[in-house]
């Protein structure tokens, strides 16, 4: 049976690379040497100076970097930034050049997949196909929180992969679209540095009531999401630090019964394995590994899964290195249950 | 995110006419310099005007004004920005001050409703004036050492 890769996204490793404890080519060779790998993806407005302008001889040295760390390129995160100009969203024209010279370097640097954010409309996407089968690239759009597969721009893009029907478009589950609750390090962590039990716990209540509503399906549905989670803030007597807590878990902690990723399991090409805590008997308490590996493998996926260790927005204590390696242990654990069952 | 290390340590001067100080984008990737929403800076509790603070990445330094426009060129996360601002008839005096400065980023890729999330950061630190600032810290541009095999 073919299971799933596993990986590594860069991503992960931000706080040592924003405080120049790591730089870029050392982060490859760390992934290389305590086999963190195979998989490597970067995102390229974070990696490269410059990007997505690549140096003459800059691919040619990065491949060689990957090669020498035995590692194999699996993921290249573009950015659709359709905010870029302060006084206008970009028109579609310019978004499509913005995404296009982010697939040329990807195509460079020896990238089979570009991940693409939710300001790619599906007419978007089809223009950007036939670049992409030129390039010889993949594209994925992200299934990030507060969406998921059920949100109406996901069900639009479903639509038009299956009327389009080509191998190289495609979605990026993001698992932290599909937690069973907060990560229990979140509240911990803020607990210790004395916001008061009262407002977290009603933060955490307030997650949990969401829980049990249906998932938005617009902007005004989340905006009014974020307007609650300050209500509560502010009635808790809490400050412009705490408020993130609440309003971050809007944003960033998704409802979505984690095995309904199975219906779009056939235009999966590559995974985000957001993961924030790993418990004293090794297990993810928010991110049910067992479910979402179990339907990845009885679907036949056989691409990477990008671990992307998300818990250093608030946990500064633990190592990132060490947490990738131990949700790498995990997840070994349930697919080789999987393979063997 | 990263709100503590906007700030950066020692790299306050304190002049006659002014003051200058390096920051850090508290953001995990590089933005457009128009992403620079709200900066607002202080010394010893005196918050200066927008017109008297300039802002200097990659060796260009531009008016806020000048700066919102300014979405072709791009704030590298691991670079330093320089904020002067120029103070000539606030005499600060001592050897230690107290700055503040809040930045409020647009993240280009976060649309709620047509609307740009924007993120507010604000952080204040305590630290000894010097009289010449350091060189920013910048990251060199984007390269690969040769491998011992091409350099031989």
């Amino acid at each position: 049976m073919s299971l799933p890769k596993l990986g590594v996204t860069l991503y992960s490793f931000t706080p040592y690379f924003h405080a120049r404890d790591y730089g870029f080519e050392d982060l490859v060779r760390i992934v290389g040497d305590r086999g963190l790998g195979p998989g490597l993806e970067i995102v390229g407005f974070q990696s490269i100076k410059g990007f997505p302008k690549l140096p003459d001889g800059f691919a040619a040295g990065f491949r060689r970097l990957v090669d020498d760390a035995g590692l194999e390129l699996s993921c290249l995160g573009a950015n659709a930034d359709a905010a870029l100009r302060q006084d206008r969203l970009l028109t579609e024209d310019e978004l499509v050049e913005y995404m296009l010279a982010q697939m040329e370097a990807a195509h460079t640097l020896g990238f089979p997949v570009v991940r693409v954010q939710h300001s790619v409309t599906p007419d978007l996407m089809e223009r950007l196909l036939p670049h992409a089968e030129r390039l010889g690239l993949t594209l994925g759009m992200e299934i990030h929180s507060p969406h998921s597969v059920h949100h109406p721009k996901m069900q639009a893009l479903l639509d038009r992969y299956e009327k389009l029907d080509s191998p190289r478009l495609g979605f990026i589950p993001d698992w932290g679209a599909s937690l069973t609750r907060l990560p229990p390090s979140l509240l911990a962590t803020y607990r210790a540095k004395g916001v008061p039990a009262a407002l977290l716990e009603a933060f955490d209540d307030q997650w949990n009531a969401f829980h049990r509503e249906p998932l938005i399906r617009d902007d005004a549905e989340q905006g009014a999401r974020f307007a609650r989670m300050r209500e509560i803030n502010e009635r808790h007597g809490g400050d412009d630090v705490s408020v993130r807590i609440g309003t971050n878990s809007v944003g960033l902690f998704g409802h979505m019964d984690p095995a309904d990723w199975k219906t779009i399991m056939p235009w999966v090409v590559h995974v985000h394995g957001k993961f924030y805590d790993i418990d004293a008997d090794g297990n993810e308490p928010s991110v049910p590994h067992d479910i979402l590996l179990r339907d990845l493998v009885q679907a036949g996926y056989h691409g990477y899964i990008s671990t992307e260790w998300e818990g250093w927005h608030w946990n500064d204590t633990d190592d990132p290195f060490e947490m990738v390696a131990a949700q790498h242990r995990l997840s070994e654990r349930v697919l080789a249950s999987l393979g063997a069952a | 995110m990263f709100r503590e290390r906007i700030i950066v340590d020692g790299s306050l001067a304190v002049t006659a006419t002014g003051y200058r100080v390096a920051v850090r984008l508290p953001w995990y990737r590089a933005l457009p310099v128009s992403s620079i929403e709200q900066l607002d800076i202080g010394l010893d509790g005196v918050p200066a005007p927008a017109h008297a603070i300039t802002i200097d990445i990659n060796g260009h330094q531009r008016s806020l004004q000048d700066a919102a426009e300014d979405w072709d060129e791009v704030w590298y996360v691991l670079d330093d920005a320089i904020v002067r601002v120029e103070a000539p008839r606030t005499p600060f005096s001592g050897d230690r001050h107290e700055i503040e400065v809040t930045l409020g980023v647009r993240i280009p890729y976060l649309p709620v409703a047509g609307r740009p999330l924007i993120m507010t950061e604000r952080c204040v630190k305590t630290m000894p004036a010097l009289q010449q600032a350091p060189e920013p810290v910048v990251a060199p541009a984007s390269a690969f050492e040769p491998s011992k095999e091409t350099a031989k």
